[in-house]
């Protein structure tokens, strides 16, 4: 087995003042994909209650966790196997980190999208995407451009095609309040 | 049950979204949004608008889907006017990157 990391895993975070852990099946999204949605708002709805502003907070950490989990669904490459988000609040930040076994075609979409994060122009990225056709990867990419989201990815290889996706995503608190 | 609803006949060449838009992918998005392509289409060069106010909540497939209208609007070099709330997150951060791919789009924040 071998393990590489992409973009920004963090170090040290602050200690967590609150967290949760949900593990699912990508089954049950993929039969009902309202589900990614339910699996979202009850980790926003459970960190939100932490912010001076939880019906901004909570919108914003739905967001951001509804975009992990249709990912971690899409790129699934064993159904049945099981998803595994962690979500905190550590002081002026918030983590999720979101696990799951992929392929290595995934991965090498998840190495473009990181080479592409790198840059300086987000904003520009963006634009360059939607003008070439390009329809994966943006969610990500929002979560860095919109919401000032550090994004890091822990991949080890294990047998065959099958990689383990470990996604880190830290988000700065002061997006959780309306300015 | 729609956790969505589209209303393009309520207003002339305005669409209307309200609820949670959080389909499965961009195709989804491709065949829930085409009422809306074909208004931008017939409305030309008068312009289309595009209300969001009320979709509290939407994932980047479906911005995908409304940046793919814009860019239709940008080839014919047609107006697109969005609505939306300032008090809703991803309206706000949304639209900032919709108006970067044109020009004749304009952003009407409630």
């Amino acid at each position: 087995m071998t393990s590489r990391t992409l973009g920004v895993v963090p170090g040290t975070l602050p200690p967590a003042l609150t967290a949760i852990e949900v593990q699912m099946s990508a089954l049950d999204m993929v039969v009902q994909w309202r589900r990614c949605g339910i699996v979202a708002d009850y980790l926003a709805d459970y960190l939100a209650l932490s912010f001076e502003q939880p019906d901004y907070a909570r919108s914003v950490l739905s967001t951001v966790a509804n975009e992990l989990v249709e990912n971690a669904v899409r790129f699934s490459a064993e159904k049945a196997r099981p998803i595994r988000i962690h979500a905190s609040h550590r002081g002026d930040v918030v983590e999720l980190v979101v696990s799951n076994l992929s392929n290595q075609r995934h991965v090498e979409g998840l190495e473009k999208l990181f080479l592409d994060l790198s840059r300086d122009d987000l904003a520009a990225v963006f634009r360059e995407r939607v003008e070439a056709g390009t329809r994966g990867g943006l969610g990500l990419l929002l979560l860095a451009k919109d919401y000032g989201a550090e994004l890091g990815a822990v991949v080890v290889s294990q047998e065959t095609d099958t990689r383990a996706v470990t996604m880190h995503v830290v988000l700065p608190a002061k997006e959780l309040v309306q300015s | 049950m729609n956790e969505w609803h589209i209303d393009t006949e309520g207003k002339t060449a305005t669409a209307t979204l309200r609820g949670v838009f959080r389909l499965e992918s961009p195709e989804a998005y491709d065949t829930a949004f085409a009422p809306i392509l074909a208004g931008l289409k017939t409305a030309g060069a008068s312009g289309y608008t595009v209300n969001l106010a009320e979709a509290t909540l939407m994932n980047s497939s479906g911005i995908r889907a409304l940046a793919d209208l814009v860019m239709v609007a940008r080839r014919a070099d047609h107006p697109v006017t969005f609505v939306a709330k300032g008090s809703v997150p991803w309206q706000r951060k949304a639209l900032a990157s919709l108006e970067s791919l044109h020009s004749k789009v304009t952003v009407s924040i409630l």
